[in-house]
């Protein structure tokens, strides 16, 4: 009794009393024994009772039993040395149990793994709200904006954005009725009727197998519809069908094959002897829990740093376009306006400028003013400018400028002069130099006065071309002579063409004088020499000049501009001492006469 | 909750669709459809001890080009044989059809319906044909789909066999 370890502990001190009864036993004498049972048969039947505790091992089991959780903690409160002692068996223990049968492990296991997953994503979703709540970035406010016209929280908007996938809904269906044995969706997702979902895709998967005859348990194994897919896995009495939004990885697959397998092993005889009664199968949620998987994607530093950059340089570019631009513009209209105010001839009275956005129009610019029609043309002026003409309104009003080149232009303009005359401009007085036509010089004289800006005009320097060519002509003709043989109106040492050229001067010298307005007469004078009397020789002369004259008349020439006279031998031409100088007196010549002097009148 | 699958099997045409459409929805239109595949609808019935779940397999009707897929009909716990009381020519194929059916379920509580009662005058199927079916322990009903008339309790008593195994 010593030797047992609750002993140490348990027994109260009292019980050491009980030892000196043993040795009342051990005596033989009858006497004694008829009186020992006397005195001593309660001590004597308690004390049995106490051995057959002792001796019995259910009933010793029993005692322990009571006392053990004292003992326990008695034990563990005083010294670690029970826990250093148990742990390996411990572990001996559940290496051993899992070994045996791994399910109960997993069973209970996947109870406590389903709620700490949902715990988890409950937390992050926590977090991403907090995270997010503050959040203005135009992302934030676009899914604030769906969270709002959805219905959903924002939370739940920012989560299905950030999922790579997630097992919304699962299914567990019995393949043989198509009734559903058990579903679950996520806390967040509308599920329409689990039990019609159950039949049609049962009968979906009956549908495949049956059309394309595959072999076995193939069937189908994925559904996709838009964003969602279901992914169906057979085993040999259910189907587990997950819906899935996203991509979802491989895993899934062996996860969902690993629940299915241990729902088969959990509840083989429920399936085998499915009668539609689906309320054993309520304890096999935990399994479907595992399924519920969510995975999101993390956005990484480097993405928003990234972000950050190019936002920043968006923004300096919208700034650069927003005060850049309107500043270059403003440069520009100002140069086009320096450039056009530079100008003679042109005078602005007035500028007006319309600010566009600089995005679809950069705004429009109005100028009003003064132009001189010989100034240059002002949109030729600006077209080096960037100014888009389309955005240019120009007015002008006509107006003489003042300027010495302006008004030396105008009268260029107005009066055409020749080649050979050179205006000038000073101080309003227009000056003409060189030479012109005598029209020319004439109507000079009453048009320039008209001009305006030209208050005088000095035009006495001109030379008048066609009275030049008159005296010319008047020279030519009066050196002129026809001589004439002795006492006859026979020509001598005439050249062949003398008398025609006689007739272009004449001609001439009568246009001339026509279009110079200059009334003259040509006179045509007879000489003789000095032989034979006076009178002869007055006639002989009269006859000889007569004879030009009617040659001339023949041609044309009116008689009544020419006027013949007989002068004798008056007016010898040399002192007759031969023959030679009186063929030189017998002659005729030729004088222009005017009635006004022959220039200018 | 228990729930059992059931099917409803017979010839095109014969209001099939309409009478679950009636029995589920309590509504009912003149339009044809034709059923392609099946159709599932559900409704939760109460019989005298329990509450049972009835999913009712509308499967399309079977004509010369088109037979029943009788892997439709795995699982069913009864079925609802209907033929068209106009047409007389349904009711042998509903005959046809319980043999397959058996074929592949085995014997399972089922209610021939003669469906259309409510086109008394052009009813082709004589009392004494009723007869015969009975004789063999046929339970044998007469439905309108238009009218309703006879839907509820088909089904009430199809399930009520059902139950009772």
């Amino acid at each position: 009794m010593k030797n047992h370890p609750a002993e140490t502990y348990e027994h109260p001190p009292s019980e050491e009393k009980t030892s000196p009864d043993v040795f009342l036993f051990e005596g033989r004498d009858e006497a004694l024994d008829e009186l020992r049972l006397l005195l001593l048969e309660p001590e004597q039947k308690a004390l049995r009772k106490l051995q057959e505790r002792i001796d019995n091992p259910k009933k010793r089991a029993y005692d322990i039993s009571r006392v053990l959780p004292q003992a326990l903690v008695l034990c563990s409160s005083q010294n670690a040395a029970l826990a250093k002692e148990l742990t390996p068996q411990m572990d001996k223990l559940i290496n051993a149990s899992i070994g045996k049968n791994s399910k109960i492990f997993i069973k209970k296991l996947s109870r406590m793994i389903g709620p700490a997953t949902r715990s988890a994503i409950s937390e992050k979703i926590q977090d991403m709200n907090t995270a997010l709540s503050h959040s203005f970035s135009l992302r934030g406010l676009k899914w604030r904006w769906e969270a709002f016209r959805t219905g959903k929280t924002f939370a739940e908007v920012v989560m299905l954005h950030n999922l790579i996938f997630r097992v919304e809904q699962v299914f567990l269906i019995h393949k043989e009725t198509g009734l559903l044995l058990q579903n679950i969706a996520a806390h967040d997702v509308v599920s329409h009727d689990a039990d019609l979902v159950s039949g049609m895709l049962t009968a979906i998967q009956d549908f495949v197998k049956d059309s394309f005859k595959t072999s076995g348990e193939d069937g189908l194994e994925t559904l996709q519809v838009g964003e969602l897919s279901v992914w169906i896995e057979e085993g040999p009495h259910t189907l587990l069908a997950a819906v899935i939004r996203g991509q979802a990885s491989l895993e899934l697959r062996t996860i969902l094959r690993d629940v299915l397998e241990n729902i088969y092993l959990e509840k083989t005889e429920e399936l085998e002897t499915f009668q539609g009664d689906n309320s054993t199968f309520e304890e096999i949620k935990p399994y479907l829990e595992i399924c519920l998987e969510s995975r999101y994607k993390s956005e990484s530093k480097q993405r928003a740093i990234y972000f950050w950059t190019l936002l920043t340089m968006l923004g300096i570019v919208i700034s650069v376009w927003i005060y850049f631009i309107p500043w270059r513009d403003h440069q520009r209209w100002t140069q086009s306006l320096n450039k056009l105010r530079e100008q003679p001839g042109i005078i602005i009275t007035s500028t007006e400028k319309h600010y566009g956005d600089y995005i679809i129009n950069n705004g429009t610019y109005i100028i009003n003013g003064l132009r001189d029609a010989l100034a240059p043309d002002p949109k030729q002026l600006l077209t080096t400018s960037d100014i888009c003409p389309e955005n240019l309104v120009m007015r002008w009003k006509p107006y003489y400028a003042m300027e010495p080149e302006f008004i030396l232009d105008r009268s260029k303009q107005v009066l055409q002069p020749p080649e050979s005359i050179d205006l000038t401009y000073e101080n309003g007085a227009l000056k003409a130099q060189g030479s012109a036509p005598h029209q020319w010089i004439i109507e000079t004289r009453i048009l320039a006065r008209a001009i305006p800006g030209v208050f005088q005009f000095w035009g006495d320097q001109v030379v008048d071309t066609d009275l030049k060519q008159l005296n010319e002509i008047k020279q030519q003709l009066e050196i002129r002579t026809f001589y004439f043989k002795l006492k006859t109106t026979e020509f001598s040492n005439i050249k062949a063409n003398a008398i025609d050229e006689l007739l272009t001067d004449v001609h001439n010298l009568l246009n001339l004088s026509d279009k110079l307005n200059q009334k003259i007469r040509i006179q045509i004078k007879g000489h003789t020499d000095s032989s034979g009397t006076e009178l002869k020789n007055s006639n002989l002369s009269l006859k000889r000049a007569q004879q030009i004259r009617s040659f001339l008349v023949r041609k044309g020439i009116s008689p009544a501009q020419m006027a013949v006279v007989g002068v004798g031998a008056s007016e010898p031409q040399r002192q007759e001492a031969t023959d030679d100088d009186r063929q030189f007196n017998r002659r005729v010549t030729f004088r222009v006469i005017s009635k006004l002097p022959l220039h200018e009148k | 909750m228990i729930q059992k699958k059931i099917c409803l099997l017979g010839s095109f045409a014969v209001g099939k669709t309409s009478l679950a459409k009636r029995f589920v929805h309590g509504i009912y239109t003149d339009k044809y459809h034709t059923t392609i595949g099946v159709n599932i609808r559900k409704k939760i019935m109460q019989t005298n001890d329990c509450t049972v779940n009835l999913v009712i397999w509308d499967l399309a009707g079977e004509d010369e080009f088109e037979k029943v897929r009788l892997t439709y009909l795995r699982g069913a716990s009864g079925y609802l044989l209907v033929a068209d009381g106009t047409r007389r020519e349904t009711l042998n194929k509903a005959i046809t059809l319980k043999s397959g059916t058996e074929a592949v379920i085995g014997e399972k509580p089922f209610i021939l319906l003669l469906n259309k009662v409510d086109l008394d005058d052009n009813w082709e199927i004589d009392p004494s044909l009723i007869n015969d079916f009975v004789q063999k322990n046929w339970l044998v009903m007469a439905t309108s789909a238009k009218t309703g008339q006879g839907v509820e309790e088909a089904f009430q008593m199809l399930t009520r066999k059902m139950a009772e195994g």
